[in-house]
């Protein structure tokens, strides 16, 4: 097959001395299963890891030996047993992998194909060896050095924690402290790696960062770790993820983002999440519990988060902003689609603690199949919050008659001045919509993959070009037999 | 007569357990246009969806022929890919998608199905425009969401646009003088006009005869109580129009 | 949300409180039969509800669980000063049902003229007692085991009350709680009024608390408003459980302009098709004033419409909060939802907290819910500032048209063609009276 010709000539082109090592890393790199001090440490220890570190874990571990699961979210998912799962380079991800695409589920290259993914990408998604993922060394090492001249900071969170020890000990759990929550504090504990970025002052990151084009984030596993600071007057806008879904064996992800932002500083950070979503019936399927919060510190800061989340069976996840500096902006853009057995609860929280401080929310929950959709959400007004505004829009659109759509909004307000709006609204798809693009000569299914899209097309619009074009594909391809 | 396309013979259609059309037999041929006239709940609206294939309809009796081929057994998109366009009485709102994605999207959907080359952005909207000036269409109305905010003028008029762009062979125009102003009315009877060829077949569906002053029909028919009661030549409708249907509705059909 | 955890209560140790009010009303459970006696345990199993618990995040118990008002109200049969007693909407020649101290007082009341087939007066003497679908709470049972008495009104099928029903409870005392039921019960066809009214001595800390029980047959009709207007130290809380089977219908509006902390809990089911519901409420507070609104509307069967629009106006450090939600269940298809919550905040230090919640099963629905809060428009303001009205009266006038948007919308179709009119006048009467104290700006 193409794609693995492709691939090996690529690996050996890549050298022998590379091969070897990255093998022998990956046999030293084995803890048991379970979890307990020793595991924390174990983890700590193979990163090199200062004191520090180690300190910070070991407070999260035994914070969280406390905690009890959440039970709050309108998801139903079975006990997960915590001693029952690897908390370091679980093995079973490489000796299962499949060595070709020939073993790959047709299905999934179905979808592939249908969204348009090259060859080479297929086989990195799906997960087949690991020289799928040196086709992009040469793309990092470009990115690198483009970087490194203005300044900018982008490895993993493990270099970071060696090479910018003060930047990692300032900002790490200044956002999401490692107590709070009981995901986050898992993930405080045991996270395996992540990405770090550093803006500096003035500037305007020359490109979109994300983890798709660096190597070692790509099988971070269960307990990724983000951390990005932009500082005063920069911007920098981040993409995570990618369109496709990706082969992941891991049932549990437990991820947590931190983003800091000072004076005049902005982030834009794009998600499109498209894990494993389990099968037709429910079987299998990742649970994607993530903690995703960003602090505007300084005047006239901005976060804006867009997601799309399209994937995983159960996903848990809120990405918020903490609106601490005056005229500080958030922003929560979000279409969450579920189909078949998948649930979603997800939302934002805007924290109004600023002077001027603006937040505005549009989600758009689609449910179809017995899927369920959840948006959750706090919009909360501090007294000193003065000139305080938000708007919300949410919208839900049904499509068939087995699945559910709930919105849970939460409004708080301590100051008179403060403008808050909500809005929501639930529809189900149009028989009278649908007929008229058939009349047109849309099938059932590029008809209902139109009118969502037409649904979303106000969050579509805030993602990057590149990605909304694959997002838009990518709509009509997770509602497929919703219809018919 | 030209080359039938069109062959409706002793159909029979229920709606939600009642029985709208009662045995309707008609011919369309190539080229020609015919305008179904009938008082309200006459069934006009009802055949025109049929046609076109939306859901909710039965067939109990008689059958449609289109180019010999059974109709019925089609899906409404296999319908609109082999020629069939539908303009609607009341043209659905769906915001979010641009008129001009929209009609990107339809004409690369029948192309396909047909088997032809898809058409890239540019080719669409050559062709696109070149109509949409004919309409008085701008190139603001095509960035807007499909309908959404237009006027009942402008939504008549983007029908008319899809009509000229897709090209049909067989247009069922239902009802598309409701809701048009004088100006309005003498544009997209103008443009449909515009669009008559020999290889195109018509049914202008219409409550009153004025928009027929515009589209000048070659058979006119009376539809009633679910039956073809009266069919004559242009002079028909403007007979209608001095008479009004009182005595027509209640001759039984032969 | 992941913080909500950390919302924990100090509790005056486990039980105790609970176990207080058990303590308090044994004697009156045991003596009241079976079903108050297992309502009584039933409580002490499940206790007063805590902030971890949802639905109560935003309410602060502890005065409640300090046994302030474990002990049960004397009965009052003296004078009732008569500014208590009035009339606010006005509606002379209407049927009146007094209660004092939870107790009927038959010799203010006025049950003459009731139509054939309407069963009109205390549920005590009538030997009955509410017995209400849906959740238990800590209260509804607290309620069930301790109410001392009631109003029953029963109507038989096709009956239609020509004239108003007044309630009326007076609570004159402090340091105790008084608790009290009403059962309604329309049968087929069956339209009614009711007026509400809830009144207390000044200056007295008492708890007052009721449940209500509505049941409306196929296609009954009932109009349902109340003024909350308790001793402004005082406790309010009322649990009301209605159910409307096919074609019934049911309006309700509430003002609330009394007691420290009131809650109006209301539990609203759609069992029969193309029932309709408007369930409406306004509150108006100042000081340290909290009003606790909370709405369950479960659609449960098709073709029903419901709406609820509430206002609130917060001045001074009063806090509003709302929790409403909507349940479409998959049966009910075609449903109309529609709710709606707008909150005017007066001073720096007022809150308004809303949780609009829409939990949907069925496809083919139309739902909806908006929330705003703000403060008055100040162009608004100064428009009518400019063409010479003054500050004061400019406040008050835009306050009034802000609450006005509810109050004009009511349809109150059981009372004669002037009565509308009437009880929007008696309603905006009482809104003026509040912001004559209230409201009007520094």
């Amino acid at each position: 097959m193409a794609a693995s010709q492709d691939t090996i000539e690529k690996a050996e082109a890549l050298g022998e001395s590379y091969k070897h090592g990255f093998v022998t890393e990956i046999e030293s790199e084995f803890a048991p299963k379970g979890l307990n001090e020793d595991i924390v440490r174990y983890i700590s220890a193979r990163k090199n890891e200062p004191e520090w570190m180690l300190d910070w874990r070991l407070r999260a571990y035994r914070r969280w030996c406390e905690m009890e699961e959440p039970q709050w979210a309108k998801v139903d998912f079975p006990q997960i047993d915590y001693q029952d799962a690897y908390y370091y380079a679980a093995p079973k991800g490489y000796d299962d992998r499949p060595k070709s695409l020939d073993e790959v589920d047709p299905e999934l290259l179905e979808t592939y194909e249908k969204l348009g993914i090259p060859l080479a990408e297929q086989a990195m998604l799906a997960g087949v060896a690991v020289d799928a993922v040196f086709d992009s060394v040469s793309v990092v090492t470009t990115f690198k050095d483009k970087l490194e001249e203005v300044g900018v900071i982008f490895c993993s969170i493990s270099e970071a924690v060696q090479e910018h020890p003060e930047l990692v000990r300032k900002y790490l759990g200044s956002v999401v402290p490692y107590s709070d929550n009981f995901h986050a504090t898992l993930n405080s504990a045991v996270f395996s790696d992540g990405t770090f970025v550093y803006v500096p002052e003035g500037v305007r990151c020359p490109m979109e960062l994300s983890t798709y084009f660096r190597i070692n984030a790509q099988h971070t596993g269960q307990f990724e770790r983000t951390l990005i600071i932009a500082d005063k007057g920069s911007y920098v806008s981040y993409l995570e993820g990618c369109t496709a879904p990706m082969r992941d064996e891991n049932q549990l992800h437990a991820a947590v983002v931190e983003l800091v932002v000072l004076d005049d500083a902005e982030i834009k950070y794009s998600t499109v999440q498209n894990w494993y979503p389990g099968d037709k019936e429910g079987r299998g399927g990742i649970y994607n519990f993530v903690t995703k919060r960003g602090a505007c510190r300084g005047r006239n800061s901005k976060i804006s988060w867009t997601q799309v989340e399209t994937g995983s069976a159960v996903t848990w996840k809120y990405p918020s902003c903490i609106l601490q500096g005056d005229n500080s902006v958030g922003e929560f853009f979000s279409i969450a689609i579920t189909n078949n057995r998948q649930q979603a609860d997800t939302g934002t929280k805007m924290i109004h603690l600023g002077r001027n401080t603006k937040s505005r929310i549009i989600a758009k929950g689609i449910s179809a199949g017995h899927s369920q959709s959840t948006y959750r959400g706090l919009v909360s007004v501090h007294p000193k919050a003065e000139g305080a505004r938000n708007h919300t829009q949410c919208d839900s659109l049904l499509i068939g008659d087995e699945c559910g759509a709930h919105t849970v909004p939460y409004i708080e307000v301590k100051n008179p001045s403060a403008q808050i709006e909500h809005e929501a609204t639930t529809s189900k798809l149009s028989e009278e919509q649908l007929f008229y693009c058939r009349q047109r000569g849309l099938d059932a299914e590029a008809a209902v993959a139109l009118l969502v899209n037409g649904f979303c097309k106000e969050v579509l619009q805030k993602l990057p070009m590149e990605f909304a074009v694959e997002a838009q594909k990518l709509v009509g391809v997770s509602l497929e037999g919703s219809v018919g | 007569m030209s080359e039938v396309m069109l062959k409706i013979e002793n159909l029979h259609v229920t709606a939600e357990g009642t029985e709208i059309l009662r045995g309707i037999n008609l011919e369309v041929g190539a080229g020609e246009v015919h305008a179904i006239m009938g008082p309200n709940g006459a069934g006009k609206s009802t055949l025109s969806n049929v046609l076109s294939g939306r859901p909710g309809y039965e067939i109990t009796a008689g059958s449609i022929s289109y180019f010999g081929e059974d109709l019925a057994a089609l899906e409404p998109e296999e319908r609109a890919a082999k020629g069939i366009f539908l303009g609607f009485q009341y043209p659905v709102e769906i915001p979010g998608v641009a008129a001009m994605s929209f009609l990107k999207t339809a004409i690369n959907a029948q192309r396909k199905l047909r088997g032809e080359e898809e058409l890239d952005a540019r080719g669409v909207m050559t062709l696109v425009q070149g109509e949409a000036k004919k309409l008085n269409i701008g190139a603001d109305m095509l960035k807007r969401s499909i309908n959404v905010g237009f006027s009942g003028g402008e939504k008549k008029r983007n029908e008319i646009l899809q009509m000229a762009v897709l090209q049909p062979k067989l247009a069922i125009l239902d009802e598309t003088d409701s809701g048009l102003d004088v100006d309005a009315l003498k544009l997209v009877g103008e443009g449909v006009t515009a669009l008559r060829a020999p290889d195109r077949a018509m049914i202008v569906i219409t409550h009153y005869q004025r928009l027929l002053d515009y589209i000048v029909p070659d058979f006119v028919h009376v539809l009633a109580k679910g039956r073809i009661v009266r069919s004559g030549g242009a002079e028909l409708a403007r007979e209608l129009d001095q008479l009004g249907y009182g005595d027509l509705a209640k001759v039984p059909a032969a | 949300m992941a913080d909500r955890d950390m919302n924990r209560d100090v509790m005056n140790g486990p039980g105790m409180a609970e176990q207080a009010w058990v303590d308090a009303l044994a004697d009156r459970a045991a003596a009241g039969g079976a079903a108050r006696a297992a309502a009584l345990t039933a409580f002490a199993d499940l206790g007063l509800p805590d902030r971890r618990r949802e639905g109560w995040r935003w309410t602060d118990l502890n005065p409640l669980r300090s046994g302030e008002f474990t002990t049960v109200a004397p009965k009052n049969t003296g004078k009732v000063p008569p500014e208590l007693l009035s009339d606010p909407f006005a509606v002379a020649r209407g049927h009146r049902l007094v209660f004092v101290n939870g107790y009927f007082r038959e010799d203010l009341s006025d049950t003459s003229g009731l139509p054939e087939g309407v069963l009109l007066g205390s549920l005590a003497a009538a030997g009955e007692q509410c017995d209400p679908f849906g959740p238990d709470t800590g209260f509804s049972l607290l309620n069930q085991a301790g109410a001392t008495d009631g109003a029953l009104v029963r109507v038989a099928p096709g009956v239609a009350l020509s004239r108003p029903v007044h309630l009326q409870f007076v609570n004159m005392d402090g340091g105790c709680h008084m608790q009290t039921q009403v059962k309604v019960e329309l049968g087929q066809g069956a339209r009614a009024t009711l007026f509400e009214t809830h009144d207390g001595v000044t200056d007295a800390a008492y708890f007052a608390s009721q449940l209500a029980t509505v049941s409306l047959a196929d296609g009954a009709r009932l109009d349902h408003y109340r003024l909350q207007d308790e001793a402004k130290s005082s406790f309010h809380f009322r649990d009301l459980r209605a159910a409307l089977a096919a074609q019934a219908g049911y309006e309700s509006f509430t003002l609330s302009t009394g007691a420290r902390l009131s809650r109006n809990s209301g539990f609203i089911r759609f069992d029969g098709a193309e029932a309709e519901c408007g369930y409406h409420g306004a509150y108006l507070l100042g000081g340290m004033q909290q009003a606790d609104t909370v709405t369950q509307l479960q659609h449960a069967a098709p073709e029903c419409v419901s709406a609820q629009n509430f206002r609130g106006v917060l001045d001074d450090r009063a806090r509003g909060t709302f929790q409403g939600c909507i349940t479409v269940e998959k049966p009910a298809q075609r449903t109309d939802a529609q709710q709606s919550i707008k909150a005017l905040l007066l001073s720096p230090r007022a809150e308004q907290d809303a949780k609009p919640e829409l939990e949907i099963f069925a496809d083919d629905v139309k739902c909806a819910h908006g929330a705003s809060t703000g403060n008055l428009d100040p162009d608004a303001l100064f428009y009518l500032r400019a063409r010479g009205i003054p500050q004061a009266q400019a406040r008050a006038l835009l306050i009034e048209a802000f609450v006005s948007e509810v109050l004009d919308n009511l349809s109150a179709v059981t009372l004669p063609q002037d009565g509308a009119g009437q009880l929007r006048d008696g309603l905006r009467a009482r809104m003026e009276m509040w912001l004559a104290e209230n409201g009007t700006g520094e």
